[in-house]
């Protein structure tokens, strides 16, 4: 499928609008043709007369179960699914559907629901990015990486910010030791956002616990504002920062 | 002929080390691992076959290989023994260890007898490589990724595999199960959203009759079993915590690396509570080599490979024989063979009724709330030699239509560790029948009886699925002539909701009885989950009980200690996707007319 294709399916106002307020966004991963995510960057339209009116909506599900069963019993596909939001790409069959299912579809906004992950250039405060919303993920000393939402990236070049996809550089976790005292940290400090690969006693003579993982600088804030100290270790051989 | 097999095997087990052609001494590379798996199959056609289960993100074949002396036909007659290397792409060993099973289980064959006599009663599923894209990627790429290959659409990459089963899927954060994108531990859109997870649950649930199951990680060396999403203790624990105590003493014989049993934090949508959950089989998860402080974490030095695969092999080796061979075990019903499962669901009934083990008895025959009886349970030892050590544990619980041994449910009437000769074997205990009615206003018990010796351990709860357990229902009921009411009690054990269904076996009620199951009235409104599976039934939350009146007709003109046997079969169906595997078992009723001036229930 071409990558032009998807632009068209979803004729929610503000994607269409989108290509053409961020052309310097290179265009995102080929889409299927059942998908309601916006695609960004300047690409040729096309349109899809089946699908063009489709709209993003959202439902709320109890758990994973359900939202199995409804892909699996009526054959919608979740687009995302976020707590208990299961968002899907609909039309009036599909809400009808849903309706008599006992369920309260609600449109939303594509520009609110999906995010992406990308490189901006560093500019200015962080403070800013923090105020909108932005996820730092990564700060390296050219870049920033964030998660930001379609509208907050759309408010970042309003700004001034050079905005560049990932591509094959794929964000890095940092190396860490997380210093706690008890087996209820350890889990205290997984929540937080650390990819814990093992867990150890210190040495002899100290009362502490090491969490050895690797962790991205949105779980390493986390985790010291909650007060356990953090060391970044030696990157794995390889890794080019 | 088995006991003496099974000891030979232990000893070899202990002894051996890679005798076969692939070099362990590096790490494979993605293509030559493929290779080298394939070259297995070639060199050993009449116990080998190549199996793809599916097709990862990126479009690669995910391969194993069957191991049976049937390669070539599913034979539903034997067990089967799964087990999964590489669901984290940088984990290099656990796609090692697989495949030296794999060597070792076809090299081994035809000179270990204890091994092949196991082996010829299984059919064995190896599947090294479950994540091939993020095995390639880590081969050229990035040596650290842990995640499959999906393109998340939003600029990243990458699904957790062993976070994306559906059961508790989503409930967690951070490691236990990350929501953003971006993190290794990274959740997927939804549950089996990977075609990786769902290749294996579909292979998994076609299996007729899987036994065992192990998922191969590493680091920091555990040996872990369910529950992963929390720190309660899952149905069935004993069972579990057994396999798992006993593997790591095995294990530590070897090479006396002692592996721990807790990883210190929870996950959610793991592949073991997954399995263990929805079918009751057993699943394990090493997290081999190196210790959780050595700094060469996820790369390991290659020398690191070969002790590592010999101390998992005698884990994994145990649980092959327990789930291939047996010598001891208690019927079922009173053709039972010994053969598992003894019975299967046919749609509306069981094909035998596997709660009237002959092998369990009391004496005196009637019950009488408050004294004491005798409880008699029969083990078969089919071995040559004694079983020295062997636990006997008998329990009871209250009347319910699904029934584990043992389960949280279930009150322990004693333990017995007693040398089990070959053939028939009587382990009496002192049970004091509980007075009154049980909690459901019966006077009906089942009682349930599990035997174990270290080389022949329950692999699961169900009395159906396990040649160590054998149950009974005892139920004396006297009903006069005219309409009587008889109850069966029905509790929703399993962590989702469920319908159930019962069917009654109204056959072999004498000329003249009448049996009626009026359906049960509910005024609640159906969940969703129930209206999307188009469920018909009642639907039980889990814990939740009902109790299911049945009328009973006796005509008048039966004669006072005319005696019927009244057989209710039930089962509880989780509202899942995918197959629904029905669990559960039933009632049997021993009604007796009593004389019209007899009081109330019996005795």
């Amino acid at each position: 499928m071409k990558k032009t294709s998807a632009l068209g399916l979803c004729a929610y106002g503000g994607i269409v609008a989108l290509a053409f307020l961020l052309p310097v966004l290179p265009a995102l991963a080929q889409q299927p043709e059942d998908e309601c995510r916006p695609v960004l960057g300047s690409v040729q339209q096309e349109t899809n007369p089946v699908l063009e009116k489709k709209k993003l909506f959202r439902i709320e599900v109890e758990d994973a179960i359900e939202a199995e069963l409804i892909t699996q019993q009526l054959k919608i596909k979740p687009q995302l699914l976020e707590g208990h939001s299961f968002y899907y790409c609909g039309d009036e069959g599909t809400n009808k559907l849903l309706d008599d299912y006992g369920y309260d579809p609600v449109p939303t906004d594509p520009e609110e629901a999906f995010s992406r992950v990308v490189r901006i250039a560093r500019k200015g405060n962080e403070e800013d990015l923090r105020d909108l919303g932005v996820t730092m993920v990564l700060r390296e000393r050219e870049f920033w990486v964030v998660r930001a939402t379609l509208r907050q990236l759309r408010v970042l070049q309003k700004l001034g910010y050079a905005i560049k996809e990932i591509g094959k550089e794929e964000p890095r976790p940092r190396q860490v030791r997380v210093t706690v005292r008890s087996m209820a940290q350890v889990e205290q400090a997984g929540k937080l956002g650390i990819d814990i690969y093992s867990v150890a006693r210190a040495e002899k003579g100290r009362d502490a616990i090491y969490i050895y993982g690797g962790a991205f600088d949105y779980a390493i804030d986390e985790l010291e504002k909650h007060g356990f100290r953090v060391e970044i270790l030696p990157d794995p051989e390889g890794v080019k920062r | 002929m088995k006991a003496r097999f099974a000891a030979a095997f232990f000893t070899l087990c202990l002894a051996s080390s890679a005798s076969g052609q692939i070099d362990f001494t590096h790490y494979h590379t993605p293509s030559s691992l493929a290779s080298d798996l394939s070259g297995l199959a070639t060199a050993h056609p009449t116990l080998a076959q190549m199996v793809t289960i599916g097709t990862s993100v990126e479009g690669r074949p995910i391969q194993g290989i069957k191991i049976s002396t049937s390669p070539g036909v599913d034979d539903p007659a034997k067990g089967d023994v799964i087990v999964v290397g590489l669901h984290h792409a940088r984990e290099w060993l656990a796609a090692e260890m697989p495949l030296y099973l794999a060597e070792y289980l076809l090299t081994h064959y035809s000179t270990d007898l204890g091994l092949q006599t196991c082996m010829n009663h299984l059919q064995i599923w190896i599947i090294p490589v479950l994540n091939p894209d993020g095995y390639q990627y880590t081969a050229t790429t990035n040596r650290y990724w842990r995640k499959n290959r999906r393109d998340n659409g939003d600029g990243t990459f990458g699904v957790d595999l062993n976070r994306n089963y559906s059961y508790q899927w989503g409930l967690g954060t951070g490691v236990q199960g990350s929501h953003n994108t971006f993190d290794d531990t990274y959740i997927g859109a939804s549950a089996f959203s990977e075609p990786e997870t769902a290749a294996l649950r579909d292979f998994i649930q076609a299996r007729h009759n899987p036994r065992a199951f192990v998922t191969y990680h590493t680091f920091s060396e555990l040996f872990l079993r369910p529950w992963s999403y929390t720190l309660a203790d899952p149905p069935g624990k004993p069972v579990l915590e057994y396999i798992q105590q006993d593997s790591i003493q095995r294990m530590a014989a070897v090479h006396s690396v002692t592996y721990g049993p807790l990883i210190g934090y929870r996950s959610f949508g793991e592949a073991t509570d997954y399995f263990w959950n929805g079918l009751r089989l057993a699943g394990f998860t090493p997290e081999m080599r190196p210790s959780a402080t050595d700094v060469t974490g996820f790369a390991p030095d290659p020398s690191q490979i070969i002790p590592n695969n010999e101390e998992n092999l005698a884990a994994a080796l145990a649980l092959i024989h327990d789930a291939g061979c047996r010598s001891l075990w208690i019927k079922d019903y009173t053709g039972d063979t010994g053969d598992e499962p003894s019975a299967v669901w046919l749609g509306n009934h069981w094909s035998h009724d596997f709660w009237v083990s002959p092998d369990i008895w009391t004496v005196p025959a009637t019950l009488v709330g408050g004294t004491s009886v005798t409880l008699n349970v029969n083990v078969h030892n089919d071995g040559p030699g004694p079983k020295n050590n062997s636990i006997v544990r008998a329990y009871y619980t209250d009347p319910r239509i699904s029934l584990e041994f043992p389960s949280p449910t279930a009150i322990l009437i004693g333990e017995q560790t007693v040398n089990l000769h070959p053939g028939d074997n009587t382990v009496s205990f002192s049970w004091t029948v509980p007075t009154g009615t049980n909690s459901w206003g019966e006077y009906h018990w089942c009682v349930g009886a599990v035997v174990i010796h270290p080389d022949d351990r329950p692999l699961t709860t169900e009395i159906q699925l396990s040649h160590n357990i054998g149950g009974r229902n005892f139920e004396t009921v006297a009903a006069a002539a005219g309409l009587q009411t008889l109850f069966v009690a029905v509790t929703n054990y399993l962590d989702v909701a469920a319908e159930y269904e019962i069917n009654i076996d109204k056959e072999t009620l004498p000329r003249g009885w009448q049996l009626l199951a009026p359906g049960l009235v509910t005024h609640r409104k159906p969940n969703r989950k129930a209206r999307l599976l188009n469920v018909q039934g009642m639907v039980l939350e889990p814990g939740e009980t009902v109790i299911q009146p049945l009328r009973l007709l006796v005509p008048e003109s039966s004669r006072a200690g005319t005696r019927t046997v009244i057989k209710v079969n039930g089962v509880l169906k989780p509202l899942v996707a995918g197959k629904r595997v029905p669990l559960g078992n039933g009632y049997t009723f021993d009604v007796r007319v009593k004389k019209p001036t007899q009081p109330g229930h019996t005795p």
